[in-house]
């Protein structure tokens, strides 16, 4: 290998031909591509070497010519080297490589530190960097992103736009360059449209994709130093506190009431305990007290952690990589929009066979076939269709967007009409993610906290301000005033107390003035009480104890009101049991006097204050959307990696009622036989303590049987399941970076009942663009009837492939996005989901548009006999807006309803004005072929536009239709018409 | 010359396109411009590869022809 040194930088160069003979070398040197300056300083360069005769640089193909002399021994002994497989991209060079494996959360604090040979002051700052080489940088690798060009390819490659493209080549062929370029103009607009929405999604995705340059407090050569998380390598020893996120995986080597909320990532609601003491290895990840995932919250304390796994190595990684490997479904709508193209094109083309046939054996010159084909090409496509679907589908976003919903995934607005089963996750989700004291019951039955008020001046003397300024005195949290607001930092339960007591009128600030605290006894091994003791204010200390009743409760002796004995306590263990049946997280409160200053905390002689309930409350209307989903036939899974007896709680607060299943008994019940999975999976209502994977799973399994599935969450522990499921809603403007980035729906609200109200519009969607394909393929279909009945029976063409552009793009597309704009049915959620199989065009529909379009074609046949093809064309015209209200929903009438939005009729009017315009603007008329205005031409347009009307049967004058007739009158929206 | 009302609509409109869609076409005529010059250079660069490979080929069969003594076989990398 040669290598040349440029401004000091190596640049290594390869032999790719080494001619022994003519005594010349050909080297490829890649910086020279394109750089003649350097070109001419590597030819200086080369000269100076010993032996060498000519030298010749190439800027263009990046290579250099060396011609050397027989005196030249080391030249003439250099090899070629053979072409190296292509570089991978650039991108790569910096991914991170996960580090040392092992089930670190297992293993005594002293076998981490020697694996990772690391030491509890942390690394040298040289083996840091080594480190920080070899492993790469503690950033996870963002997901590429298509180019421009590629998001315009994949438009323009679809089976109809390759059917347009090649009839504008065979206009151009047959020499009618004017239709042609009107062809190619409509290619440009649909590939235009499309590329317009598709970019505007990817830009929506990379304002998601940024990376946090969070910094860390790490050991370095045994000093405290701040490095960005990026630089963090395993073998750092970390210093964390409350607030703080963890930035990568880590090992705890010490602890002080250190708490994590590991909600994001695990679903855990309450905040975990983090101690040095190994777990057993199997131990499930939400239950790994040893270990600090990255991307997690300390919600309390503080400690020292030895960073294990970075970058790839992560648990968040591990998840993001679930989410990166599970491609998105196809929508439902796009499968189907894919079928019926599908079938067009197979119609289109036979028509088009047969035509040419026909027209061959009728001796017509081939340029006239060849047109005919082009004809039936533009007749049979619904080239409107692209713009009418983007329409329904854009209004719908809109809509929803005013309820604070943002749709990423324009075709999810649909799918979410067709959605048959909602997996919700419960923290975060059903639940806010937030406790709240629920129950103070001071042993007399619980206090109405609404109405609280504490009295700050008799804290030891009134227990419910006693119980409060205990709870509030005991915590560790840090509260800070902000004019009004107030910020406090700490566990969610600890927080939820000193909320709770300042809401009931207690300062925090003036308490711990009055009761300054002198010691403190933590949660231990064995131990679930924390004891705090406190200068009274009247002189002498006070201790308080908080923490499990089972505990506490056996330490009293006294009550509120008297000595306990042994029954009182029975029955104070009784009344925790039942608040913990309700799915609270209940605490026992005790207090007593101490005997003398500094005298050591006592292990008994306590008086009991209370019990406290907390709760992670329900989001509004979570119980309300539960029902309403029942009531619109979608049926609810509560998916949660939350305890069992959480969920259950919850499961039964907001009405779900089924099977419940646990950790573990997910994997076995998807090897079932389809017919018994399909069976147990009805009856599930709960699944509680499941991994990321789980979730994924069962959705999978859901989609696998049929079902379109809607997964809720907001954590990214619901990341892959979101990605999975046909359509993922991230919960709240608080959901994690990750859920929104892969979810199809946004929410940023926290009102449940908001994806029930999406659901309905995505059935408005499903209903109006069947209505739209109805009128669109209906209409198609009399013009490819019109062309191929003129072809067979050897007629001149009644309609050119000017005038069919003309018909398909203006006056079919107005109406036809006039209906995918119709404002829906007012029962749309009192009727179940359609079947997730049936067809955009069910059979009986199909029936229809066969009918209509036959009659249009009879209509514009007619025309054709009495005024030839100027006239058919005006007829079939004016018969296709016409038809549009008959394509209308039973209870629509051409007058708007009170409060209702006249569009349908303006767009309708606009349609009409443009036919008016194409009969009587002479350039116009000239580009469309047609003659001047004439008395037939004013008929024909009027009676096409009352024709559809009246044989549809809805004339246009009734305009209260009796709801109950309305639903009978419906069209094939009901699963029972639409079932196969 | 004669005022053609169609031509002149189809200016006046392809104008005033042109200048409202400008702004949201730059990055996309951007990179195809780019993918274009991309192509090119990767076109010129083959081509003159091509060329050194013939005038390589040509002066090694020229330097055999004429019998030109061989230098040692090549052994090992410098």
């Amino acid at each position: 290998m040669v290598v040349f040194f440029i401004d000091e930088q190596p640049a290594p160069a390869r032999v790719v031909r080494h001619s022994v003979a003519a005594r010349r070398l050909r080297l490829e040197v890649p910086a020279l591509r394109a750089d003649r300056f350097l070109a001419r300083r590597l030819e200086r360069t080369a000269r100076t070497w010993p032996g060498v005769l000519e030298t010749h640089a190439e800027p263009r193909s990046g290579r250099m010519l060396v011609c050397y002399a027989e005196r030249a021994p080391l030249l003439a002994r250099l090899s070629e080297q053979p072409d190296e497989a292509p570089a991978p991209p650039a991108a790569s060079a910096a991914v991170p490589r996960a580090g040392p494996q092992a089930p670190w959360h297992a293993l005594a604090v002293e076998e981490v530190l020697e694996r990772l040979d690391s030491a509890p002051h942390g690394l040298s700052r040289a083996e840091a960097a080594r480190r920080l080489r070899r492993y790469g940088p503690n950033a996870l690798m963002l997901e590429g992103q298509r180019s421009r060009l590629a998001i315009l390819g994949e438009q323009l490659v679809t089976l109809p736009m390759g059917m347009l493209m090649g009839s504008a080549a065979a206009s151009a062929l047959a020499g009618d360059r004017l239709e042609a370029a009107a062809i190619l103009a409509v290619v440009g607009l649909n590939a235009g449209l499309g590329y317009h929405i598709e970019r505007r999604n990817q830009k929506l995705l990379a304002s998601w994709q940024r990376l946090e340059a969070g910094m860390a407090q790490v050991l370095r050569d045994g000093v405290l130093q701040r490095v960005p998380a990026a630089e963090l390598v395993p073998g750092d020893v970390l210093l964390v506190r409350a607030g703080d996120v963890m930035p990568a995986d880590a090992r705890v080597l010490e602890s002080h009431r250190l708490t994590a909320d590991e909600a994001a990532l695990t679903g855990e609601s309450e905040p975990q305990h983090k101690e040095p003491a190994a777990v057993k290895e199997g131990t499930a990840l939400a239950e790994r007290g040893s270990l600090l995932h990255s991307g997690t919250v300390i919600a309390s304390g503080h400690g020292r952690a030895l960073v294990v796994a970075t970058g790839a190595g992560t648990e968040l990684a591990r998840v993001r990589r679930l989410v990166e490997a599970s491609a998105p479904p196809p929508t439902p709508l796009a499968r189907r929009l894919d079928q019926l193209n599908r079938r067009v094109a197979v119609l289109s083309a036979g028509a088009a066979v047969l035509a040419g046939a026909a027209g061959l054996a009728h001796g017509r010159p081939v340029a006239r076939v060849l047109r005919s084909a082009v004809a039936l090409g533009v007749a049979a496509l619904p080239e409107g269709l692209p713009l009418v679907a983007t329409a329904a589908l854009v209004r719908s976003m809109q809509r929803l967007h005013a309820r604070g919903l943002v749709v990423r995934r324009v075709s999810s607005a649909e799918t979410l009409g067709g959605v048959t089963v909602i997996c919700a996750d419960k923290t975060g989700t059903l639940t806010r993610n937030e406790m709240r004291l629920e129950v103070l019951d001071t042993g007399e039955g619980p206090l109405e906290l609404a109405g609280l008020k504490a009295r700050p001046e008799h804290v030891l003397e009134h227990p419910p301000t006693l119980a409060l300024a205990a709870a509030l005195l005991n915590s560790d949290v840090d509260v800070h005033r902000n004019g009004q607001e107030l910020t406090i930092s700490g566990s969610s339960t600890e927080r939820a107390l000193v909320k709770a007591a300042h809401a009931a009128g207690l300062d925090g600030a003036a308490l711990r003035h009055d009761f300054p605290r002198l010691k403190l006894q933590e949660r231990s091994e064995g131990i679930h009480y924390v004891v705090s003791s406190h200068q009274a204010p009247g002189g002498g200390e006070v201790a308080f104890i908080k923490g499990a009743p089972e505990q506490v409760i056996p330490l009293c002796e006294r009550g509120l009101r008297g000595p306990l004995g042994a029954r009182g306590r029975e029955r104070l263990l009784r009344r925790n049991e039942e608040l913990a049946a309700q799915g609270l997280r209940v605490l026992g409160l005790a207090w007593r006097r101490l005997p003398a200053r500094g005298a050591a905390l006592p292990a008994g002689g306590y008086t009991f204050i209370g019990l406290m309930g907390l709760r992670d409350p329900l989001r509004p209307g979570a119980a309300n959307s539960v029902r309403l989903a029942r009531s619109a036939g979608i049926r609810t899974i509560l998916v949660t990696g939350d305890q069992q007896h959480t969920a259950e709680a919850i499961a039964r607060e907001v009405g779900l009622r089924g099977e419940m299943l646990g950790a573990g008994e997910l994997a076995p019940l998807l090897t079932l036989p389809r017919e018994v999975l399909r069976e147990r999976l009805d009856r599930l209502a709960v699944l509680a303590r499941v991994t990321p994977e789980d979730k994924m799973r069962l959705v999978h399994a859901l989609r696998e049987l049929g079902e379109i599935v809607a997964m809720a969450g907001d954590g990214i522990n619901d990341a892959p399941a979101l990605k999975a499921a046909d359509v993922g809603v991230a919960v709240g403007a608080r959901s994690s970076d990750m859920a929104r980035q892969v979810a199809d729906v946004v929410m940023a609200g926290e009102d449940l009942r908001d994806i029930i109200h999406a659901v309905g519009e995505g059935r408005i969607v499903q209903d109006n663009l069947r209505r739209a394909l109805r009128f669109l393929f209906a209409t198609n279909l009399s013009e490819l009837a019109l062309v191929v009945s003129s072809s067979l029976l050897g007629l001149p063409d009644p309609l050119s492939p000017m005038q069919l552009l003309w018909l398909n793009l203006l006056t079919d597309t107005l109406p036809g996005v006039a209906l995918s704009l119709e404002p829906g049915n007012p029962d749309v959620l009192d009727r179940p989901p359609a079947p997730p199989d049936a067809p955009l065009l069910p059979p009986p529909v199909l029936r229809l548009v066969v009918r209509d379009g036959l009659l249009m074609a009879g209509l514009g046949a007619a025309g054709m006999a009495l005024g030839g093809p100027p006239l058919a064309f005006g007829v079939l015209t004016a018969t296709q807006i016409g038809y549009a209200s008959a394509c209308r929903a039973a209870h629509a009438t051409w007058r708007p309803a009170r409060g209702g939005s006249p569009r349908f009729m303006m767009l309708i009017g606009g349609a009409v004005a443009l036919q008016v315009v194409a009969l009587t603007f002479p350039p116009l008329r000239s580009i469309l072929g047609l003659p001047a205005l004439s008395v037939w031409s004013v008929g024909g347009l009027a009676t096409g536009l009352v024709l559809p009307r009246l044989v549809s049967g809805q004339p246009g004058w009734s305009h209260r239709v009796r709801r109950g007739r309305l639903c009978a009158n419906r069209l094939p929206l009901r699963p029972s018409e639409v079932s196969p | 010359m004669k005022f053609d009302l169609p031509s002149f609509l189809l200016g006046y409109g392809a104008g005033a396109s042109s200048v409202l869609i400008g702004k949201h076409l730059r990055p996309l005529l951007l990179e195809i411009a780019t993918a274009a010059y991309r192509f090119g250079d990767a076109l010129i660069a083959r081509v003159a590869m091509k060329q050194e490979d013939l005038e390589d080929l040509l002066a090694e069969a020229q330097a055999r022809a004429r019998g030109r003594s061989r230098a040692p076989s090549p052994e090992a990398q410098a």
